[in-house]
Parts: C-alpha cells; sequence; structure tokens
C-alpha cells in the first residue's frame, strides 16, 4: 500500500473577487490532498472547474475544499459574486487556475 | 425549485469542461512537464522515422510491390438475408440520431453544454467516427443518413411511379475533381476552428439542413456514386481513413475481408480524381491548424498579420483564422509539390512524370493524417464523450432523464496528461513510420531495384522527418508551454 500523502495546506484570501497575480496559478501533482482555506471580503461562491466541488462565503466567514487531486490538467477556479445576477457564463478570466500534473 | 436545479446543473455542466464558446473536441488543457527537453523526443522521434527509412532499404523487397498479399487477409461470407437485417437496423438507428440531433440542435436548449447537437456532432460523430473507421474499416456507408435519405426517395418514387430513377444522370466534370471535397473539408475545418457557429446548436443545425439539401441536390444531379466520390466531403473523409483499416467490407456479397494494417493504401485504387492532393492536404493540415490556432505561434503570425495587413484585422480573429488555415493547407501542399518535384529530378532518368509521382505517393500520407486526429482528439473524445451519456438522456435540455443517465458525470481521471502525451508521441511516430514504409512499398511496385527506390523516396523521408518534428512540437506546445 503506498503510504498517504501529507495534505498540502492553501490560504486563499479572495479580494473583491480577485487574488493576487503571484497567487493565480496553483501547481500540485496528481494524488495530492488538498485543502483550501478560503476567505473574502464580499459574499460569494467559488468554484473549481471539472472537479464540480464549491464553497460558498461570507464576509468573515471563511469556507474550506478539502478534496483529491485526483484528475490531471488545468483547472479554472471561478468566483461567482452575490451580488451580479448568475449569467451560467463565466468571466473572460477565472480567479485562478489549479494545475494539476502527472508524476 | 426546478430553475435552481437547472441552473445548477448548467453551472456544473459548464464546470465540466470550462469551455463556455468552444463545445468542440476540447477539454480542458492537459499539463505535463516531460521527464526530458522536447528536442529529446522530437530527435528520438525523427531518428526512428530516419531508421525505418534505412530498415526499409534493407528489407522490403519487390515481392511485395503493389500487390496485396494474398496470405495476408482472409475473407468471412455473410449470409445474405442477416446482413440485409444488419444494414437495415443499423441505418434505422443512424438516421434516428440524425433526426434527433437535428432537432436537438433546431428547438432544444441553446446553451451548447446542455444540448446533445454539438457534442454528438463534433466529438461522437466527427471525432469518434474517425477514430472508428480508422481501426474497423469505412462502415460509414451502412450508417449515413444522407445516403438513406437519398435511398428512401428513390425508393419512394420508384413505388409511385414518379420516375424511373431521381438521379439526373449528369456528368461530374472531371476537372473539377475532388475539389469540391477539399474546400468542404476546410470548410467544416472553419466552422470548428474559426468560426463560433460550432458551439451554438440552432446555428450548427441550420448548417447541417443546408448540408442536407446540397447533399441531395447534388447525390440527384450527379448521381449518388458520382457525388459521393467527388464532394461528400465525410464520405470521402471517412473512406479515406478507412483505407488504413486492417478491414474492409463489401456489401454484395456481403463479406468482410481482414488485411494487413495499411494494405488498403498500397492496393492501388481504380479512380484517383484531380484534387486528391488537396484533399488528403486537408486532412493533414486541419488538425495542425486546429492545434496552432490559439497557441504560442499563432499569436506570433496574427502579430505579423497586423503588421501586413493592418486593416483587414478584425476583433473576433476571422481575418486571421481564415487566412491561418489556409496558410497552413498551402504550406502542406507545397511542402509536398517540392518534395515530387525532388523527386522528379533526382531521378530524371526514370519513366515516372512529377504528376504520377504526386497522385500515387499521395495514399503514403493517410497514416499521418490518422496520427495527427489520434493525438490531437484522444484524451478529448474519452473524457468529453463520455457528456454523450448525459445528454442522451435529456438531448433538448428539457431536465428529461429518459435512460436514468441525466445525473451521469463524466469521469475526469480516465486519461491523464502523461498518458495523452504517450499516446500523442507513439501515435505521430508510427504514423510517419508506416508511411516511409508504405511509399516503399509503392516505389518498389513501380519496378525500381531497391537503389532506385532509396534515391526515390529519399525526398520524401525528409518531408516526413520535417512532418514528424513540426506536429510533435505543436501537439505539445500547449502541454509544456503555457504563462498564465
Amino acid at each position: 500500500m503506498a503510504q498517504e500523502r501529507p495534505e498540502k495546506l492553501l490560504e486563499i484570501g479572495v479580494i473583491n473577487g480577485m487574488l493576487p497575480a503571484d497567487a493565480r496559478l496553483i501547481k500540485v501533482q496528481k494524488s495530492d490532498r488538498l485543502r483550501w482555506r478560503i476567505t473574502s471580503n464580499t459574499s460569494g461562491e467559488l468554484h473549481l472547474h471539472a472537479y464540480r466541488i464549491s464553497v460558498r462565503l461570507q464576509p468573515g466567514e471563511p469556507g474550506e475544499l478539502a478534496f483529491n487531486a485526483f484528475a490531471t490538467g488545468r483547472f479554472r477556479v471561478e468566483w461567482h459574486p452575490d451580488l451580479q445576477p448568475p449569467t451560467g457564463g463565466h468571466a473572460a478570466s477565472p480567479l485562478a487556475v489549479l494545475e494539476v500534473q502527472p508524476h | 425549485m426546478k430553475a435552481g436545479y437547472s441552473c445548477r446543473f448548467a453551472a456544473a455542466f459548464a464546470a465540466a469542461f470550462g469551455l463556455i464558446v468552444k463545445v468542440h473536441a476540447h477539454g480542458f488543457e492537459e499539463r505535463y512537464d516531460l521527464p526530458l527537453p522536447l528536442g529529446y523526443f522530437v530527435a528520438g522521434a525523427c531518428a526512428a522515422v530516419f531508421l525505418t527509412f534505412v530498415i526499409a532499404i534493407a528489407f522490403v523487397r519487390q515481392q511485395a510491390g503493389t500487390q496485396p498479399d494474398p496470405a495476408s487477409r482472409s475473407e468471412l461470407r455473410l449470409s445474405e438475408p442477416a446482413f440485409g437485417w444488419f444494414i437495415y437496423l443499423a441505418r434505422s438507428v443512424a438516421l434516428l440520431l440524425f433526426v434527433l440531433t437535428i432537432v436537438a440542435a433546431l428547438w432544444g436548449s441553446a446553451d451548447p453544454l446542455m444540448n446533445l447537437a454539438p457534442t454528438f456532432i463534433w466529438v461522437v460523430w466527427w471525432v469518434g467516427m474517425s477514430f472508428a473507421v480508422m481501426l474497423l474499416g469505412d462502415f460509414w456507408p451502412a450508417l449515413d443518413p444522407w445516403r438513406t435519405c437519398f435511398e428512401a426517395l428513390q425508393f419512394l418514387a420508384r413505388s409511385f411511379g414518379l420516375s424511373r430513377d431521381i438521379e439526373r444522370g449528369w456528368k461530374w466534370p472531371v476537372r473539377v475533381g475532388m475539389w469540391p471535397a477539399a474546400v468542404l473539408l476546410l470548410a467544416w475545418c472553419w466552422l470548428e476552428v474559426v468560426y463560433p457557429i460550432a458551439s451554438s446548436p440552432l446555428r450548427l443545425g441550420c448548417a447541417a439542413v443546408f448540408w442536407f439539401a446540397i447533399n441531395l441536390t447534388g447525390m440527384v444531379c450527379f448521381g449518388r456514386a458520382a457525388w459521393q466520390r467527388h464532394a461528400d466531403v465525410f464520405a470521402i473523409y471517412f473512406a479515406t481513413l478507412g483505407r488504413l483499416a486492417p478491414v474492409k467490407f463489401r456489401s454484395r456479397p456481403p463479406t468482410i475481408m481482414c488485411r494487413r494494417l495499411g494494405e488498403g493504401l498500397v492496393t492501388p485504387s481504380q479512380c484517383r480524381p484531380q484534387g486528391q492532393i488537396g484533399f488528403v492536404m486537408a486532412m493533414l493540415s486541419t488538425v495542425i491548424f486546429d492545434g496552432l490556432h490559439g497557441g504560442a505561434a499563432w499569436t506570433v503570425f496574427e502579430q505579423g498579420l497586423r503588421r501586413l495587413a493592418p486593416g483587414a484585422i478584425d476583433a473576433n480573429g476571422y481575418f486571421a483564422g481564415t487566412a491561418g488555415l489556409l496558410v497552413v493547407w498551402l504550406v502542406f501542399m507545397l511542402a509536398y509539390l517540392i518534395t515530387c518535384w525532388s523527386c522528379a529530378i533526382i531521378n530524371a532518368s526514370f519513366a515516372h512524370t512529377r504528376a504520377d509521382i504526386k497522385g500515387k505517393f499521395l495514399p503514403a500520407l493517410v497514416p499521418i493524417a490518422a496520427a495527427y486526429n489520434i493525438a490531437h482528439n484522444f484524451s478529448n473524445l474519452l473524457i468529453q464523450g463520455q457528456t454523450i451519456f448525459q445528454l442522451l438522456s435529456d438531448p433538448l435540455g428539457r431536465q428529461w432523464d429518459l435512460f436514468g443517465t441525466a445525473r451521469f458525470y463524466p469521469d475526469i481521471s480516465v486519461v491523464d496528461a502523461r498518458l495523452t502525451w504517450y499516446v500523442a508521441v507513439v501515435s505521430i511516430v508510427a504514423g510517419h513510420v508506416m508511411s516511409i514504409w508504405l511509399s516503399h512499398r509503392i516505389a518498389l511496385g513501380l519496378r525500381y531495384s531497391p537503389m532506385q527506390t532509396a534515391l526515390f523516396t529519399l525526398p520524401l523521408t525528409v518531408l516526413m522527418l520535417g512532418y514528424t518534428a513540426v506536429s510533435l512540437i505543436i501537439i505539445a506546445e500547449p502541454m509544456v508551454s503555457f504563462s498564465p
């Protein structure tokens, strides 16, 4: 049995629906166990494409996403603010990109 | 409640692939830091291709020639009534799917990810059918819904005594040859990559109806067989890829013939119409163009174009896209024509003219077209293709669940980036290796000595080396280089 990988913790601080430029690319390896602690100063929903996981956030109420990076590829991390009515589409550029590399 | 579910579901769908605009054969981007520098892969692939040339000179001998080796094929004769019923069933299912796709496109949801048509047309049919005919032989005629409609029309006309034959029997102009099919293949790629109707079910449906009208009119005017040999881009595309397969079908008497992989390309075909070169080059160049479009090299091309023709650039990139598509096709054509010209010069004492060489070696390029197709679309077919289970249960995007699979979600981990990369490398090398092997067989079939054959196929080998390197770099580019 392969030894279970240690969990990788990442703090994500969304400010006005944006992330600082150096936090917009999250690189991990396939099968990594990830835990994201997310805070935001506005209310909305953060979701990860294809992995189909999302978390609702309110100002002052951090959320958490814990998952296993089981599929490789580049996946968009999207922010959907509550104030903007949902259109079914997404902004041109995502909040961040999760890049899962094969071993 | 329902609206909320629908909205969430749409978001989940969109989330699946992050393809809001493009729904066709492009899944999410795969990323892979290669274990060796890309240059090593390219050098290794080229070395394998060159080695094939050397081995072919040493080992491929005249006895093979262009005559298929009788021992390499076996036949399976099928019972006539059973085969007839099977074809009848296959045609009915294909026709039903065709009608369903058109209905979904015209009256279904406008969201490309909730509508059966875009995924069915671009991923399941266009990519899936290409893969299937490469492996199993050209069975498209047994499914072709346009052909079924035409034959049904003919049957009805005869039954009602309206006309003995609805085919008008106009003669297909020899000079026009297969050029319409070549132009249509480029247009099809243009619709897929450049002009964004690919993801609009309604427009896609209109295009399908338009093609239905043209296709049937063409069959009526020129006769089904002549039309499908020269202008029916899909019939020709699948038939060309099907020649690669180790299986061949014959309808009268119903027979399945097994042969070596690629044998069907060495067997001289009865007709070699004008414009076949344009078509085969479009088969190669459209996949490469799709890989190039939007990549790093594309930005350079667009900048160059902006400098050359500043007024012609539009915000949607239609001009650049159209120009790029044509340029890639012309470059492929030119490279092949220069190669044939070099063959003719090096071998000036031989009896074959340049035009002759051009046509004779064209089938040897089909494995490359197949290889590019596999390298480019493999992971998309396996991942995005899975959404068809969901879409078949709710083809119009109306919250139906006909087969209980409406909530099926693709397993996005079936193919990973490493597998995608190695499938691409192996298929590209195998395609070029096969191409070189086949060109030797073809050259020997022209009754040249092994030495003459080596000289003859040398320019082709140089071309193959170029194709190998360029295609690998283009396929690798989006996977290995990206700046966020």
